[in-house]
């Protein structure tokens, strides 16, 4: 099952694809995706829950209130980097397109109006792109424990520091202490 | 009365008185002693009377016929002057003409010598006496010639011719001629007066030839004190108040006193002659005699010359001579002055560039006069004059007809003068533009004898104002340019903000497209669906229960509703696709980023833009297309799709009601052929040459900027294209548009982009090297 979150600040929107999503098969390179969604249609919310569950794929509005959908994603993708990430825009401007491929990394950018089949081609091909890079990651790192050049140990920090970022540092205090949140110090 | 008969009175008077006395005692004897011998000295007395009397008549009678001779003489008398052995001088006898001469009758001088010695003048009377002892002594005759008191009163001379003849008893007697030659000495004095003033005036032009105005009037009033006899002579200058300087002197300028001659002749502006004492002037006493002649040009005197202090008076003829002298210096000084004026004015001529010409009003334009400098042009005035060349010939031949045309023109209209600008030809073959100022000289029939030109080198000017002319247009052309420019900046902001409010539509359009088309998917699978689990279901029943179906069925028409479900969702999604395509269109039409040089399908251009305004078309016109296939055309199509929409919003409100409008395009070689062709009103001819002119419009207020073709133009010239129109009043204009397939020179794609001017703002010469 692939956790999806959909954001757009129009709920007719959110309805369509939450319908496509269910009905239509999502299949690319011979595998079919079993997609779980769920939709926001402010990016506050988005992020609020992106901080506690893990997602497969943010596929983000690009106009929207408050936040535009590039500073979601580079948002979403400080928190889940592993996720993919696509733009479905009705405002195809090319400064958009830029900065979301330079800042954001999107891997794709699908215009408004959408065609429901090459939409969910595209999600596919972007899940199954990521399982691979995950794959050939976990891959990698048994090779390495087995060539001795990572330990069970580190993996094991690599993944609690993925779930948990700055979890596997200490910071030390000056007089031997454990300091927990350095911001304390600061503080009179 | 006679002289003659008043000496017989005067002789005979005693003897009658006598005569008378006697009678008187005869007839009324007084009672005295004394009359005895009283009457008898009177009878005596008588008696010696008549005895004496009878002894002069006897002489008298025999010089008689010499008497009267002298008597007759003009101007002259005789005299016999006897001077005796005591001395005393007495006349025996003077002719009757010495009244004449003198005024004195011969019997007042025969009775008192003295009388004549008293008319002659006190200076000569020394001189008489002289001579007549001298003539006694010696015996001679001696002449004389002295002055003498004229019958008039004046002074006059006389000659005296006296031949002595001595007697035995000691006297002396002269026989004498005393003629009045006052008169020939006047004459020859006169005389030798006029040869002295020839003398003078002879002198006065080589005197003018080296002396100036001042030294040649002073050396003739000079030499007209000499010959007058003047002893002073002096010469005022006059200046513009009437003041007088002396000249050579020089001394502060003073009025002429009231009352002098001086200021008499000035005022009379004629000679004024006083001999007697008048008013001083400045540099000179009191003269005694005093002439003064004002010498005048055009009225206001400009020199005052006086003579003064001759030693008798001044008469006609010494005026003359002052008036004769000092006048013809003055003609002399004028003349030189106008020589030397005219000699001046020549050189200075000859020194400008100005050339004067007189031309005969005659066939062929005779050169009467030249200006010398005319050799600046490389020609001499002899020739010109003699006409070689002919005046004509100098005008250019393409000026010539011109300059005739208006010489008549001018000469026929009564004009006394004109200006004239045309090219002259110098003998080198150079064309100079000069300005000819003509005053047409005109005999009292108004009838033009002669033509005098001034000539001025105007090229310099001529060159300076082409050139400026040719600023002028460059600069009208530039400002055309820029107004094209200012125009399309315009036209070009309005389309910007057109396209970035099209863009946000657009977008905001995109957003319910993009559901209403997926749910319309989803729906279509979702009837699917349905109709599956219907299938499935009808499959489950059984006869009856499919009989009790087929009238609800009916009743809803499920047949046609399950067959016309699909084509419904079909149609929608179709005109939805067709929705998405304009507004794709709309984003084409007015992404910014479109404006770089690319690759574009023209036919497509044609259809978006027809997307577009098909609003504004689809009432009144019938669009047929008829487009052939066309090459990719490198060319900024968002600015081409402006130029499309402008050509085809121009076609829809040319037509009124009802009418056609056809889009037709071609690929012929190198280049594509754009037609968009309408059945409207058409343009009619006297407007066919601005419709491409900026703010030029027909249409009502509000309808129109004026823009729209004029932007179009740019456009199309920018990319090395042209746009060309036939139209037909009344049946419909064709707008053609030709583009080569690839415009030498336009920039790459990378040089445009976003953040480059929107469409339309770019130049339209996007390169110096593409053809204006």
């Amino acid at each position: 099952m692939s956790r999806i979150l959909i954001l757009d600040d129009e709920e007719s929107i959110l309805k369509a694809l939450r319908r496509v999503m269910r009905a239509a098969p999502c299949a690319a390179g011979g595998r079919t995706f079993a997609l779980e969604v769920e939709a926001f249609s402010t990016p506050q919310a988005a992020l609020e829950r992106a901080r506690h569950e893990p997602f497969d794929l943010f596929l983000s509005d690009y106009r929207m209130p408050e936040m535009d959908g590039i500073a979601f994603l580079a948002a979403a993708k400080a928190l889940q980097p592993d996720a993919a990430r696509l733009i479905l825009s009705g405002y195809a401007d090319l400064n958009a397109l830029v900065r979301a491929v330079n800042e954001v990394g999107i891997d794709r950018f699908i215009a408004k109006p959408w065609n429901d089949y090459e939409l969910m081609s595209a999600i596919a091909q972007s899940l199954a792109h990521r399982e691979l890079v995950l794959e050939n990651r976990q891959l990698a790192n048994l090779v390495r424990i087995e060539m001795g050049e990572l330990t069970p140990e580190h993996l094991e920090a690599q993944r609690l520091e993925a779930l948990e970022p700055g979890i596997t540092r200490v910071n030390w205090g000056p007089d031997g202490s454990v300091l927990l949140d350095p911001d304390l110090l600061e503080r009179p | 009365m006679n002289p003659r008969a008043g000496a017989l009175v005067l002789q005979t008077a005693p003897l009658a008185v006598l005569l008378g006395a006697l009678a008187w005692l005869a007839v009324d004897p007084p009672d005295t002693a004394i009359l005895p011998p009283l009457a008898a000295f009177l009878t005596a007395l008588a008696l010696w009377l008549i005895a004496v009397l009878a002894v002069a008549r006897r002489r008298e009678s025999a010089d008689a016929p010499l008497r009267a001779l002298g008597d007759n003489l003009p101007h002259a008398y005789l005299y016999q002057y006897q001077v005796d052995a005591r001395g005393t001088a007495r006349f025996l006898h003077i002719s009757s003409g010495v009244e004449r001469v003198h005024g004195v009758s011969a019997a007042a001088v025969l009775a008192d010598p003295a009388r004549l010695l008293d008319l002659t003048h006190p200076d000569d009377r020394a001189a008489i006496l002289a001579a007549e002892t001298e003539s006694q002594r010696h015996g001679t005759p001696f002449e004389l010639t002295l002055r003498a008191r004229r019958a008039d009163g004046l002074w006059g001379w006389l000659h005296l011719h006296s031949v002595p003849h001595a007697a035995d008893d000691g006297s002396v007697t002269w026989d004498g001629l005393a003629t009045d030659v006052t008169r020939e000495r006047e004459n020859s004095r006169a005389l030798r007066m006029v040869a002295r003033r020839v003398e003078a005036l002879l002198a006065l032009p080589e005197e003018a030839e080296r002396l100036d105005e001042p030294a040649l009037l002073h050396g003739a009033l000079t030499r007209a004190a000499e010959l007058t006899g003047s002893r002073t002579a002096r010469l005022y200058r006059i200046d513009a108040r009437g003041q007088l300087s002396s000249v050579p002197e020089d001394e502060a300028p003073f009025p002429a006193p009231a009352g002098s001659a001086g200021a008499e002749a000035l005022r009379l502006g004629t000679a004024v002659c006083r001999n007697q004492p008048d008013a001083p002037l400045p540099g000179l006493a009191t003269p005694s005699r005093v002439v003064c002649l004002p010498v005048a040009d055009e009225g206001a005197a400009q020199w005052l010359a006086l003579l003064a202090n001759r030693d008798e008076d001044y008469t006609q003829a010494e005026i003359d001579t002052l008036r004769l002298i000092v006048g013809q210096a003055w003609q002399l000084a004028k003349k030189r002055k106008a020589t030397q004026a005219l000699l001046l004015a020549n050189r200075v001529l000859n020194a400008s560039s100005v050339i004067c010409f007189r031309w005969r009003a005659e066939a062929g334009w005779p050169v009467d006069y030249v200006s010398p400098n005319v050799r600046q042009w490389g020609y001499t005035a002899e020739a010109l004059c003699a006409g070689r060349p002919p005046f004509a010939d100098l005008v250019h031949p393409d000026d010539l007809a011109r300059v005739a045309d208006e010489v008549v023109a001018h000469t026929a209209a009564g004009r006394t003068g004109y200006l004239q600008e045309y090219r002259i030809r110098t003998a080198c073959g150079d064309l100079r533009w000069v300005l000819d100022e003509t005053r047409v000289l005109r005999d009292a029939d108004g009838t033009a004898l002669a033509y005098d030109g001034i000539l001025t080198d105007i090229t310099d000017r001529r060159r300076a104002e082409e050139a400026m002319q040719q600023a002028l247009a460059e600069q009208q052309a530039l400002n055309r340019k820029l107004e094209e420019a200012h125009t399309q900046l315009l036209q070009s902001e309005k389309l910007a903000s057109i396209g970035q409010l099209a863009a946000g539509v657009a977008h905001e359009l995109n957003n319910p497209l993009g559901f209403v088309i997926s749910n319309l998917g989803t729906l279509d699978t979702y009837l699917r669906d349905l109709m599956a689990v219907v299938d499935a279901g009808a499959a489950l029943l059984d006869e009856a229960q499919r009989a009790r179906l087929a009238p609800v069925c009916a009743a809803h028409d499920f047949d046609y509703v399950r067959g016309d479900a699909f084509t419904l969702i079909a149609e929608s999604r179709e005109g939805l696709d067709r929705l998405r395509r304009i507004v794709q269109d709309l984003k084409t039409f007015s992404r910014p980023g479109d404006s770089e040089w690319r690759e574009a399908d023209l036919n497509q251009g044609l259809e978006s833009t027809l997307n577009i305004v098909w609003n504004e078309l689809k009432y009144k016109c019938t669009v047929h297309r008829d487009l052939g296939e066309l090459p990719p055309v490198r060319c900024r199509i968002a600015q081409l799709n402006q130029v499309f929409l402008n050509l085809l919003v121009n076609a829809g409100q040319a037509i009124a009601e009802r009418g056609e409008i056809t889009l037709r395009t071609r690929a012929a070689g190198e280049s594509v052929t754009i037609e968009i062709s309408d059945t409207g009103c058409g343009i009619s001819p006297e407007h066919r040459q601005r419709i491409f002119d900026p703010f030029f419009t027909t249409k009502p207020v509000g309808q129109g900027t004026g823009l729209g073709l004029s932007l179009a133009y740019g456009i199309i010239r920018a990319h090395q294209g042209r746009i060309e129109v036939d139209s037909t009043p009344g049946q419909g204009s064709t707008f053609r548009i030709v583009l080569p397939l690839a415009p030498a020179g336009p920039p790459d794609d990378g040089v445009v982009s976003e953040g480059a001017p929107a469409p339309g703002a770019a130049s339209p010469d996007p390169s110096p090297r593409s053809p204006a």
